[in-house]
């Protein structure tokens, strides 16, 4: 039985009633609606900016014609429904109409050579500008003839003041607006699929001559077939170019720059991974590129409407947001298996076992021995190891559903004793004082417990990584991360079915497949530089695992970061350029995630937090804040010695 | 070498001048050490074993040849592997005195590929009409860089510009070739000059059919490649029969997971082509092709994409049908390759044997109607 965990990307699914049948509409209403409601998603240039697998292109493909008109057609699906209100609220759609005739354009490579013709870049710019607006433009015709229209029934709405640029992109009649575009993308094409570029002279006038279409359109209007004359609501063309972190920056600053321009009617949107930023772009969020002086008039804040699948303020938040997107998906996903849906097993959430599996008895007389040797190695009176376990059951007391097994309540006696012997003044061999109070209260709470639970894990093999939650919390806020790690659960589930078993994961068997998952993805790693962020990534993971394998557990549940000053954060894509590069491509593939400006003891510090493929791949909390302090030649020194 | 003339059926190379082992081995001095023949030797100067092999053999031959070597350059390579390819460039320079070596920049400074258009700018600046014959090494190219070079001189051929006889060889080693692992790129690309139409307006309703070349090592890659190409169906393509009776198993079962839920396979969409003939997957792609072009004519078309990420001998069959039918070849390209120092040695080069393929030229008297039969052609 095909698994679609595996199939991964949504926009895969060929048939548009396939892909809206899995797509969730929470990112629409986390990152479209506000830019929409504002005003500030239609009328200028809007970057999309995130890592790969984040859903760039799913959301893309929502705003496709072809795509809303078959949301529209199946509107009194249960399915269709949530996001059909998600997009009435970005205003795609009103009044069971479209607003936005949508296009995608991939920016393959193709694009990208034109940058290694040999021509000036002025006339390197122009084709490749008049290419995509060549394509733009059969795009938008294309959807809206696949969304039901005839092209006898598309009229197209020209800006009054563009009279000469209409002339040019092939006048208003449609027909023969598609045939100039055609022509003009043919004369380009051979162009750039010449095997040796031809001389400027040889060029053909077709590909040089003055085409800019979105200098022409303002919308589109539609009519059914007979209808006379055209009537309804203007709709705005929009056009989505994709993937433009292949374009060289050059090309890249280009069209945002030519993009940003306030006169065009047209939408547009450019979607890009981070490794398209600078160094200093994704390290510092300074993009200074667009915008600045030499562009008269343009500012970026005002011309430019920024949005970020990943990162951001409310991190707390976005976590929430993402575990209901992603349940929500993996739903979704779970009901195209057979196996499931015949069960009526609708839900990867009641899959997956909730209740913690304890350490055999052998494993806790081990933990008990460990536990007196370490009082009375620290001196520790029986009344003091008294205090502390009524301290433990006290917290359990005050939470509810808590793993809070024996030997969870052991791990964490374990910690308090060693707590309250760095909390003692130091005796002297002659002088010992009866059971000392410590200089500070000790006191049990949520990250001693976990940290007890990360010190099991690492110490006897006990489970820690289980439950739906924990499979998002890994995903790093990443939708492709999550099915590839969900991916092993359900396959698993579905064995178990099978062969006559009840389908439910325990917590052992979840660990492990995570965890097993975690080390493939990490070996199948190909990204550019990943043998230096690996080896990075391997560094920080040993330090981080040794500060959480402290026996006092110092920082709770353990660390997940380095944490870097501010200011010297800031200095590194000047001072040591590889670690920033190399930093860039850790963040833009989701194995390190930055948090700038976290005010820890009176200072300003920039975490760079291990992703959640690298947490379950080292045994690291799931929890965010603990970090360790570093300094950035540190962690350059590391890449030198590579 | 001098034979009667056959007609030609359908297809350019359905009946194909190659040879193969020791046939090939005897073509090489029998065919280019003629008095006339003037010939231009293009290879690779690479880490790879098989660099020097078909040098050594026209050296051998007393063979005069001009030699242009291309040297590869990606960023931040081994160190082993770049004494590797220094004592191959350096035996190659002694084993040709006439030569030339060209360093190739695979990657832009923004990790863009513009290998295949750089090679083909550098061998255009050179005064390549001087020669009768140009024989094209691919055994130790990457197929971004040989693809575009091959249809270079194929295309100047086909103009009737000089070099008229177009050859191409490489030394036969799967083994070696699944031991040469790549670290791929970000981005998948098409070669260079193999675009096929890709992305024109007129072959937007095509149907898509990708044929992958399943290999070892190359799940993630060929995974890329698939959703660039987001095509209709999917054939992949198993090396059988091959030296390893059960690579083919062993193929099916690394991929399984692609085969049975990425990509939606039907068994019944398995390839087989033999692992040493090239033209065995040439004809059947060929074969595949002018079926669907009949099916899908009536609704847009049908396009046939290619993927040759395995052994070399099956990336000629891949390219011989591309070239014919102008096929976009959808590919990663190797940022850097993984290729440990012991295993170097592992195949003595003096087992590998040599496959030969006449691509344009005097054999090939009328290319539109007849094609020639010779000793050796198979």
């Amino acid at each position: 039985m095909a698994n679609p965990f595996e199939k991964r990307a949504t926009e895969y699914l060929r048939d548009d009633e396939a892909f809206l049948a899995v797509v969730t509409p929470a990112p629409l209403i986390t990152f479209f609606q506000k830019p929409a409601q504002e005003g500030r998603l239609y009328d200028r240039l809007a970057t999309i900016i995130g890592t790969p697998g984040s859903g760039k292109t799913t959301l893309a493909r929502l705003f496709q014609y072809p795509t809303l008109r078959t949301l529209l057609r199946n509107r009194d699906l249960s399915t269709a429904r949530p996001l059909l209100d998600a997009l009435t609220q970005c205003f795609a759609v009103a009044d069971q109409e479209p607003l936005v005739v949508g296009c995608r354009l991939p920016l393959e490579a193709e694009y990208r050579e034109f940058w290694e013709f040999p021509y000036t870049d002025e006339l390197k710019t122009g084709l490749m500008m008049a290419l995509l607006q060549a394509r733009a433009v059969l795009a938008w015709l294309r959807n809206l003839q696949a969304g039901g229209h005839r092209l006898d029934d598309i009229e197209i709405v020209p800006r009054a003041d563009a009279e000469a640029a209409t002339a040019a992109a092939g006048g208003v009649s449609p027909a023969e607006v598609l045939a100039r575009a055609r022509e003009v993308e043919l004369a380009i094409y051979r162009v750039s699929a010449a095997l040796v570029a031809p001389e400027v002279s040889e060029l053909d006038s077709l590909a040089v001559a003055a085409y800019r279409p979105f200098d022409v359109v303002e919308g589109f209007r539609v009519r059914t077939a007979g209808e006379v004359p055209f009537q309804g609501t203007l709709l705005r063309p929009l056009a989505i170019f994709d993937d433009a972190h292949t374009l060289h920056p050059a090309q890249l600053l280009a069209l945002q720059r030519w993009l940003a321009r306030r006169e065009l009617k047209v939408a547009r949107w450019i979607l890009m991974r981070l490794d398209a930023l600078k160094p200093s772009d994704v390290l510092t969020e300074s993009n200074e590129d667009v915008g600045t002086d030499t562009e008269p008039g343009l500012k970026r804040d005002r011309e430019i409407t920024e949005i970020w699948l990943q990162g951001g303020d409310d991190r707390g938040n976005q976590r929430r947001s993402f575990r209901k997107m992603a349940k929500d998906m993996a739903d979704r996903y779970l009901a195209q298996m057979d196996v499931f849906s015949r069960r009526r097993l609708t839900s990867l959430s009641d899959l997956l076992a909730t209740n913690a599996e304890p350490l055999t008895e052998g494993q806790l007389t081990r933990l008990r021995h460990m536990i007196d040797a370490a009082q009375r190695r620290h001196n520790v009176s029986l009344e003091r190891r008294t205090q502390l376990e009524s301290e433990i059951t006290h917290y359990f007391q005050g939470s509810s559903g808590e793993d809070s097994g024996e030997d969870v309540r052991l791990a964490m006696l374990s910690i308090l004793i060693e707590r309250y012997a760095k909390r003692v003044p130091q005796a002297t061999l002659f002088d010992k004082a009866e059971d000392p109070e410590p200089t500070r209260p000790l006191t049990a709470d949520s990250g001693v417990a976990d940290g007890a639970r990360v010190h099991l894990m690492q110490k006897f093999d006990r489970p820690y990584y289980f439950t739906i939650d924990t499979v998002c919390d890994a995903s790093s806020e990443n939708a492709e991360q999550f099915l590839h790690l969900a991916s092993p659960l359900v396959s698993h589930s579905e064995t178990q079915i099978i062969r006559g078993r009840p389908p439910t994961l325990r917590g052992r068997m979840q660990h492990q497949l995570l965890r097993e998952r975690a080390t493939r993805m990490l070996e199948e790693w190909d990204f550019p530089h990943h043998r230096l962020v690996r080896r990075l990534a391997d560094h920080i993971g040993r330090e981080l695992i040794e500060k959480t394998l402290e026996p006092n557990a110092s920082l709770g549940s353990g660390a997940n970061a380095v944490g870097i000053p501010q200011e010297d954060f800031e200095s590194v894509p000047d001072r040591y350029p590889e670690l920033a590069r190399v930093l860039q491509f850790g963040i833009a593939y989701n194995i390190f995630t930055l948090v700038p400006d976290h005010s820890t003891k009176r200072r300003l510090w920039c975490l760079i937090e291990v992703g959640g493929v690298l947490a379950l791949h080292y045994g690291l909390s799931l929890r965010r804040g603990g970090f360790i302090e570093r300094r950035s030649e540190d962690l350059a020194r590391v890449l030198s010695e590579a | 070498v001098a034979a009667p003339l056959l007609p030609v059926p359908v297809h350019r190379w359905q009946r194909c001048i190659w040879h193969r082992g020791r046939d090939a081995s005897d073509f090489v001095p029998a065919y280019f050490g003629q008095g006339h023949r003037r010939v231009l030797l293009v290879g690779g100067a690479g880490f790879d074993p098989r660099s020097t092999i078909l040098c050594a053999l026209l050296a051998q031959s007393h063979v005069g040849i001009r030699a242009l070597f291309i040297r590869e350059e990606r960023p931040n390579p081994a160190t082993h592997l770049l004494s590797a390819a220094d004592a191959n460039s350096s035996q190659l320079t002694t084993l040709a005195t006439n030569h030339q070596v060209l360093p190739i920049e695979i990657f832009g400074s923004d990790n863009a590929v513009i290998g295949g258009r750089n090679a083909v700018r550098a061998i255009d600046q050179h005064q390549v009409s001087d020669f009768t014959d140009v024989i094209v090494d691919l055994s130790a190219l990457s197929i971004g860089t040989s693809y575009p070079i091959v249809r270079y001189f194929r295309q100047r051929a086909m103009n009737g510009l000089s070099p008229p006889n177009v050859h191409v060889f490489v030394a036969q080693n799967a083994e070696l070739d699944e031991r040469i692992s790549p670290v791929t790129a970000e981005s998948v690309v098409l070669v260079h000059g193999f675009r096929g139409g890709w992305a024109l307006d007129q072959s937007a309703s095509a149907a898509k059919l990708w044929l992958p070349q399943l290999a070892r090592g190359r799940r993630q890659a060929l995974q890329r490649i698939y959703e660039a190409v987001s095509p209709h169906d999917t054939c992949p393509v198993f090396p059988f029969p091959s030296r390893r009776p059960r690579l083919g198993d062993d193929l099916a079962e690394h991929f399984l997971v692609e085969l049975e839920s990425a990509w939606e396979v039907d068994p019944r969409n398995f390839i087989y082509a033999a692992e040493d003939d090239p033209l065995d997957l040439y004809r059947t792609l060929m074969r595949i092709d002018d079926l669907r072009q009949r099916v899908f004519a009536e609704t847009g078309g049908s396009v046939l994409v290619l993927s040759p990420t395995g052994s070399k001998v099956l990336a000629l069959g891949a390219l011989m049908a591309a070239l014919e039918r102008d096929m976009p070849v959808a590919y990663l390209e190797a940022i850097a390759y993984d290729f440990p120092a012991t295993q170097r040695g592992a195949t003595p080069p003096a087992d590998q044997e040599l496959i030969h393929v006449w691509l344009e030229g005097d054999c090939y008297a009328d290319s539109s109607s007849t094609a020639p039969s010779v000793a050796g052609n198979r």
